[in-house]
């Protein structure tokens, strides 16, 4: 180690053949290397509008480096990514160019080098961006622990614009919430002799229900309703008068409230013109796993929403298939919704939501290696599925990696 | 494609033994105004005088050892096959010699290093690099490389051709050993 001490940024800046040779055989050594790339990080950050005979300087540096194995234990463009803020943007691309993309490695030479020079690498570069302009069915964000978790959101908070319409929404809140408890009390009963799916599907829904703003989600909430919608279209002829004219009472009244959450309309917007994502049960299976062996950076709740999303958009889809839910409307229902698509958006769009928040989160000392492969994982379960629907997400990103 | 002449020979020699003619993809201004102070074609005569530098540096003559081990000399093949070498200098504005480069010193504006393309004019060239003492080889020697960026790790670039121009210092008894760096997968 102490004769790998010597390749200080000077010496980078000079390698001569007996250097490269040196280096060659501690090529394998995570510490070892660190301090070979630390060196080559700091001789990169003193050029500022470097002349074309210091671009071609590192253009050798970058080459020699290759020579002795040096990128063996990590991609330079992820090293380059890590410390872009640090380099001048010619030098980045010079090195770029010089090296190539190699496969990713382990990452903690990261965070060695970041260690030895005081720096604090942008370890978000590593991660391919989230899609932008999906809508997510939950409202995920890094909160102060560091943490993905459900916050409050265009699915959870109404858009309230005037005061009159604050009246407005405070009326049809409390209406949609009073005829959804009155048809959960009913559905309760002992004496009602309507099978137990109702009921079910109503006491989800009141757990979806928003009673404040930040909680709940209003989004999930509808799939509820939509579900109650497809059992009413069933078995209408067979129902109670009493419970068909509830139901009714209750469709009114949510279809009213949903105008205010904004996250309900942008969301169906999308699944309107959608296409489908194939292989999505497996994708949902794959994403799952990777988001409950992240409880550091992932909270529970977020899972279990996720789940939900998947279970109460797929339930549609079940009911959808036998009944052909967009014929029939009672009453007449805004959305002309696919409830097959409207899955594929729901599991799709939290996908994405969940790997951008997880993406703001930092990745901690000590740790960055597992945090980005963990990323890694979500960005490459997330990233066909966001193509397919073609929405302009990591892949082109990913490539790279 | 028109008929190979008697002329073309020489040119396509010159391109198997030291690497076809390549514009430097980058060149700052000094570089094709001011040619270095310290500069020399590769000759008869700048072969003795390089030759007594090699010789006294082999036999233990600790000043140029340590000297040429952190200031290489750079080295260019021109168009017609001809090899220039000189220290790497700095000038000022005016082209006036200030000192050879040492590194990680800061070349302060208005100063500028003149690197390899300034050996021949900023023209196209062939293969270039460096010849530096290494006293950190065992045991310590004389190499010569590929080491730069705009004629010597330039794609198409071979051992071979290195390993050529080590032969021609090695007609007047210069001897390196020859250290080559291969080119980016790419061309630049």
């Amino acid at each position: 180690m102490t004769e790998i001490a010597s390749i200080t940024p000077q010496r980078i800046e000079r390698l001569r053949p007996s250097d490269i040779r040196l280096i060659a055989r501690h090529s394998d050594e995570l510490e070892a290397m660190s301090i070979v790339l630390a060196s080559f990080v700091s001789y990169l950050r003193c050029f500022k509008d470097p002349t074309a005979s210091e671009i071609d300087d590192v253009l050798s540096v970058s080459l020699q480096l290759k020579a002795a194995d040096a990128w063996k234990i990590i991609n330079a463009v992820d090293l380059m990514r890590a410390f872009r803020k640090y380099v001048d943007q010619s030098i980045y691309e010079t090195v770029i160019k010089a090296v190539g993309v190699s496969e990713s490695k382990d990452f903690t030479i990261i965070e060695y080098i970041a260690q030895r020079l005081g720096l604090d690498p942008a370890t978000k570069e590593l991660l391919p961006e989230a899609a932008t302009g999906v809508a997510a069915p939950i409202p995920v964000d890094v909160v102060q622990d560091n943490k993905v978790a459900i916050v409050a959101g265009a699915q959870n908070t109404p858009n309230i614009k005037s005061k009159k319409s604050s009246v407005k929404f405070e009326k049809l809140h409390h209406d949609c919430l009073k005829y959804a408890e009155e048809l959960r009390n009913t559905l309760g009963d002992t004496d009602c002799s309507v099978r137990g799916a109702y009921r079910e599907s109503i006491e989800r829904y009141l757990e979806d229900f928003p009673t404040i703003a930040g909680q709940g989600n209003m989004l999930l909430a509808d799939s509820e309703a939509r579900s109650l919608r497809g059992l009413l279209d069933e078995e209408r002829d067979s129902l109670p008068p009493a419970i068909v004219d509830g139901l009714h009472r209750f469709f009114v009244a949510h279809q009213s409230i949903c105008v205010f959450y904004d996250g309900v309309g942008q969301f169906y917007e999308q699944v309107r013109t959608g296409v489908l994502a194939p292989r999505l049960e497996e994708t949902v299976v794959e994403f799952l796993a990777a988001i409950e062996q992240s409880p550091d950076f992932i909270d529970a709740a977020v899972v279990r929403a996720f789940r939900e999303v998947d279970l109460d958009f797929k339930r549609l889809d079940v009911i959808a298939a036998r009944l052909e839910i967009e014929k029939a409307v009672v009453p007449a229902d805004p959305i002309s919704l696919s409830p097959l698509r409207a899955w594929h958006y729901g599991v799709i769009g939290a996908m994405n939501a969940i790997y951008a928040a997880y993406r703001a989160t930092k990745a901690p000392v000590g740790r960055t290696s597992s945090w980005l492969l963990s990323g890694q994982a979500l960005a490459a379960i997330t990233a066909p599925a966001l193509s397919r629907l073609g929405a302009s997400g990591p892949e082109a990103h990913l490539a790279g990696h | 494609m028109s008929a190979a002449t008697p002329d073309d020979q020489p040119l396509r020699s010159l391109d198997q033994a030291f690497g076809v003619c390549l514009a430097p993809s980058r060149v700052d201004d000094v570089e094709t105004i001011y040619k270095p102070k310290s500069l020399h074609r590769l000759d008869a005569e700048s072969a003795k005088l390089m030759k007594r530098l090699i010789d006294v540096t082999e036999e233990g003559l600790r000043v140029t050892r340590y000297v040429y081990s952190e200031l290489p000399l750079l080295w260019v093949v021109d168009g017609r096959g001809d090899i220039w070498f000189s220290l790497e200098e700095v000038v000022d504005r005016d082209g006036n010699y200030l000192f050879p480069k040492p590194s990680r010193v800061p070349v302060a504006t208005p100063s500028k290093k003149l690197g390899h393309p300034s050996l021949i004019g900023g023209e196209q060239g062939r293969i270039g690099g460096e010849i530096l003492y290494d006293t950190g080889a065992a045991p310590p020697r004389w190499f010569i490389t590929n080491r730069s960026g705009r004629y010597g790790v330039r794609a198409g670039r071979t051992p071979e051709h290195l390993a050529n121009v080590a032969r021609m210092f090695g007609a007047y008894g210069i001897e390196f050993a020859a250290d080559f760096y291969p080119p980016p997968d790419g061309a630049l």
